[in-house]
């Protein structure tokens, strides 16, 4: 007599579709905070103004920019929800391990980075619609040769990178519950350390690192490695851990 | 009251309005109806906005930033230019605004409504016995926009012995559709520039040699050396 010998990948695809349907309310609240965001962006995601005598000038800028960064915090939020304890129970009823337990919940999160990077960016054009027939005011469009498709995929890498962070933060909170209070104190500490010293907070520094970088290969290097790297420190914690903790 | 003023508030509504029904009836399986309706409609309506972005982007006109001008120095040269009587080499565009005027009147009263003090350049002339009148104005640049175009220049009626410049309360609002932050990662573009600069008018008056000006309050007048 043998027993059937269910492969990683089988086991992997299984929970994947599982989470995509047990988490479909993550999409429900993208929706939201989508929607949030455009609401706050109806009135321009930055604006100017200014004059002088008889002239005032008031220039309003219309950008997804809100969008997408409501999006990374979804995209922060969801990635830890994915590591709590309601979420993992659910994985009992199947054949699992932590491995495919985390791989399954890294398939889902790259499938969430998908679509918020797309509605993100769809959202942009809905924002410049619902400005354009109900808004009156003279519109221009900065000249600019950027491709719909880039500023997608730029979005999906940078919600990849914030689900990675998301999930090492979740998987360094299951392992210990300090962790509730030293990851907070460790961004507001490196703040305040920052004035304190006079020096560009350590933060700023990691920000600049990816924001700043120019070069598409560069780039999508950095994020790429960096969402790898977190993300493989997340599963060797979560191994680590024991069975039904 | 404009629409977009209640589409928040709409907008919230309706999502409430969802929320509730969906607390209400508590089953899994009707919160999971709602979220794939909710996932269909809103993908729905992205798809359809973003098929409208062709025909705005046609309605509206495309922007670029021009190179801020050095104000001051464009002030100095202009007023140079001005206080010497060479308008014919002041560079054309400064110039917003031209007309001429037959007057017989021996005193010319001068008024003004504009908030800022119109600075006025008076050339006397033998040549004729009209009022030539010249409005100059350094282009007025905003976040890096260019807008001369948009302003207004100063409206000049001559009634009897008075000159009213009259100055119209100008609001331009504009609204500039941008890419995100996401399309501009691999530019090295600098953010939005948050400046002003330009947008003074100056007033250049070509009269007859024998009148009389009299300055009205809030006008300021300089009289060419001849």
């Amino acid at each position: 007599m043998s027993l059937p010998k269910a492969s990683l990948i089988d086991i992997v695809t299984k929970q994947y579709l599982y989470k995509l349907k047990a988490n479909i309310d993550a999409f429900s609240s993208l929706i939201g905070i989508q929607l949030l965001a455009l609401l706050l962006s109806f009135t321009g995601s930055t604006s100017s103004s200014m004059g002088g005598g008889d002239v005032s000038v008031e220039i309003q800028y219309f950008t997804a920019d809100v969008i997408i960064i409501f999006t990374l915090i979804w995209s922060l939020v969801t990635a830890i929800t994915i590591t709590t304890k309601p979420n993992r129970k659910h994985e009992f009823s199947f054949v699992t391990n932590r491995l495919s337990s985390s791989l399954s919940n890294i398939m889902f999160l790259v499938t969430s980075c998908i679509i918020g990077g797309v509605t993100s960016i769809l959202a942009g054009n809905l924002l410049r619609v619902v400005n354009f027939l109900f808004y009156e005011r003279d519109y221009y469009s900065l000249s600019d040769d950027s491709h719909i498709i880039n500023e997608m995929a730029v979005a999906f890498l940078y919600l990849l990178l914030m689900s990675s962070i998301g999930y090492i933060i979740g998987s360094l909170v299951q392992f210990n519950k300090i962790f509730v209070f030293l990851i907070p104190a460790f961004v507001v500490g490196t703040l305040f350390w920052g004035g304190y010293t006079q020096k560009e907070p350590f933060l700023t520094d990691v920000f600049q690192f990816y924001v700043l970088e120019t070069i598409p290969f560069l780039f999508v290097l950095k994020i790429v490695l960096t969402s790898g790297v977190l993300f493989t420190i997340a599963i060797q914690i979560f191994n680590r851990l024991e069975v039904r903790r | 009251m404009s629409i977009l003023a209640i589409l928040p508030i709409v907008t919230l509504l309706f999502f409430g309005c969802i929320l509730i029904i969906a607390f209400k009836l508590g089953k899994q399986i009707f919160i999971l109806k709602i979220t794939h309706w909710l996932l269909l409609a809103y993908t729905a309506v992205l798809l359809l906005a973003s098929g409208f972005i062709p025909v705005i982007m046609g309605e509206t006109k495309s922007v670029e930033r021009t190179a801020a001008l050095d104000e001051g120095e464009a002030e100095n040269e202009l007023h140079e230019k001005l206080s010497n009587g060479d308008i014919g080499e002041i560079n054309p565009d400064y110039l917003i605004g031209e007309s001429n005027y037959n007057y017989s009147q021996e005193m010319l009263k001068i008024d003004s409504n504009s908030m800022s003090t119109p600075l006025i350049y008076i050339e006397r002339s033998t040549e004729n016995h009209d009022i030539s009148a010249f409005v100059y104005m350094i282009p007025m640049v905003a976040d890096g926009f260019e807008l001369t175009g948009k302003l207004k220049p100063y409206q000049l009626e001559i009634e009897e012995n008075k000159l009213s410049i009259v100055s119209t309360r100008q609001d331009i609002k504009l609204g500039i559709f941008s890419s995100s932050f996401t399309a501009k990662q691999f530019k090295r573009e600098p953010g939005n520039e948050y400046s002003f600069s330009g947008g003074s008018q100056y007033l250049y008056l070509r009269v007859p040699e024998d009148l009389k000006i009299e300055a009205g309050e809030g006008v300021s007048v300089k009289y060419l050396e001849g």
